[in-house]
């Protein structure tokens, strides 16, 4: 399979590990923080990913413990996963600086009179 | 893992505790015993801290995930990518399928062909309401199946979703209630039409897309295996005219068209809003039939067919072509 670009929830949850390894429901109030409240994760849907990045390698188990008689895992960011988030980040810092020179250099507003006469003589070939 | 449940301190609320144990019942039992534990607890500190409604959000997700568990489906598996690919016909058929199935209902009723009161359970022989079950009894699940297919092209994914549960669960209770009424001497109700295949059809097309995961990508640009999705789904809905007993005739030709249809157009590039278009406009010749003859009838013939199809090809290509041309001007 070709090498493709991450899903935002994935980017997300990648993230929320970057600084420090942490549980399934911080890693949900990380996500929703991180987003301003624009994507809210929920159980099925982060185990759903957990299981997948573990797969992966992207994240790694740090540690188990039993909480109120129930496991608790801690979650970290694995080398390859920082890897994959470092160069993520690095395509969206390349896009959004594309975006803010294009910008920045100003409007170009076609007049669509123009446009058809350009067409018309075959130039917009 | 339900015994723990029912003990933690933290699930302070019945209702959520309810949930969680119905959503359990559906996970595999080594899964559970691996993971069901953290995500009881996971669960139950977000139940904690939310209001009751998203607590029975977050337990449907988590019958979502299950399901999800049981059939190996993840958004990095081959089968997530069909999913997702398959999804645009899937919306499709299943409104061709409603739209044909509400008209039959209306402008065809069945109660009233049966003449053979044997083949109706005893209690039903002779009941003022049977031929009111017989007739009406699909309309639930076409309604929440248009539900799934207009949420869906309106992208309200979650409450398409909650739609397409609502119509997996609705079309069981239809069929059960079809073979209930049909348990007499002689049972045929696998030909019982409409009361079991569309439904079972609408179904299972719901299932699929509670399956899909939700962040399931596409095969775009694989247009072969696109391509073979499609057909797959066409020919899944073959199956609702098994009543024919696979005889070739004008309508079993009919989701044949629709693959030629949907083929055209893939090969064409289209895809999104135009594709399930598609598919709604080859379903209309099913929509016309019992306008203009009897429900054995078309009133048209092969020619006429033949035409009305080029005819909807050329639009469609057409249609396309035009997007393609916007897309593309110039703006210099």
């Amino acid at each position: 399979m070709t090498e493709r670009r991450l899903q935002e929830p994935t980017v997300l949850l990648l993230t929320a590990l970057a600084d420090s390894p942490k549980h399934g429901y911080a890693l949900m109030q990380e996500v929703e923080a991180i987003s301003a409240g624009r994507v809210r994760l929920r159980t099925g849907t982060l185990y759903g990913a957990l299981d997948r990045l573990l797969q992966q390698g992207l994240i790694c188990i740090d540690s188990e413990e039993v909480v109120d008689g129930r496991m608790r895992r801690t979650y970290a960011l694995s080398d390859s996963g920082r890897e994959v988030l470092a160069a993520e980040a690095e395509q969206m810092r390349a896009t959004a600086d594309e975006a803010r020179r294009r910008l920045a250099a100003g409007p170009v507003r076609p007049r669509p009179h123009t446009q058809v006469q350009a067409h018309g003589n075959g130039a917009g070939a | 893992m339900n015994d723990t449940v029912g003990t933690d301190k933290r699930v302070k609320s019945p209702f959520a505790e309810r949930a969680l144990k119905l959503a359990f019942l559906l996970y595999p039992q080594s899964y559970l015993d691996q993971q069901g534990s953290e995500i009881a607890g996971t669960y139950a500190a977000r139940a904690a801290d939310t209001k009751r409604t998203e607590a029975m959000r977050d337990a449907v997700n988590l019958v979502k995930h299950a399901l999800r568990v049981r059939l190996r489906l993840t958004s990095d598996r081959y089968i997530g990518a069909v999913l997702a690919t398959a999804l645009p016909y899937v919306l499709g058929s299943a409104a061709g399928l409603s739209g044909f199935m509400l008209y039959l209902i209306f402008k065809a009723p069945m109660g009233g062909h049966y003449e053979d009161e044997a083949i109706f359970a005893p209690t039903w022989r002779f009941h003022p309401l049977r031929e009111v079950v017989l007739n009406y009894s699909p309309i639930p699940v076409l309604v929440t199946a248009a539900a799934m297919v207009l949420l869906a092209l309106a992208s309200r994914w979650t409450l398409a979703r909650c739609a397409a549960a609502a119509t997996v669960i609705i079309a069981a209770v239809t069929i059960l209630a079809v073979f209930e009424l049909r348990r007499g001497d002689h049972i045929f109700v696998l030909t019982t039409f409409p009361g079991f295949e569309m439904p079972l059809m609408l179904a299972l097309f719901a299932l699929m897309f509670l399956a899909l995961p939700t962040d399931a990508r596409t095969l775009a640009g694989q247009r072969i295996a696109t391509i073979a999705v499609a057909l797959a789904v066409v020919a899944l809905l073959q199956l609702a005219w098994v009543r024919e007993g696979f005889a070739w005739s004008l309508i079993t030709a009919a989701p044949g068209v629709v693959t030629l249809l949907l083929s055209l157009a893939l090969l064409a590039g289209l895809r999104n809003a135009l594709v399930p278009g598609a598919v709604a406009l080859a379903c209309l010749p099913w929509l016309v039939q019992p306008l203009t003859g009897d429900l054995y009838d078309y009133g048209f013939d092969g020619t006429q067919y033949v035409l009305f199809v080029a005819l909807a090809s050329v639009l469609i290509l057409g249609a396309g072509g035009v997007r393609h041309r916007s897309r593309h001007t110039s703006p210099e």
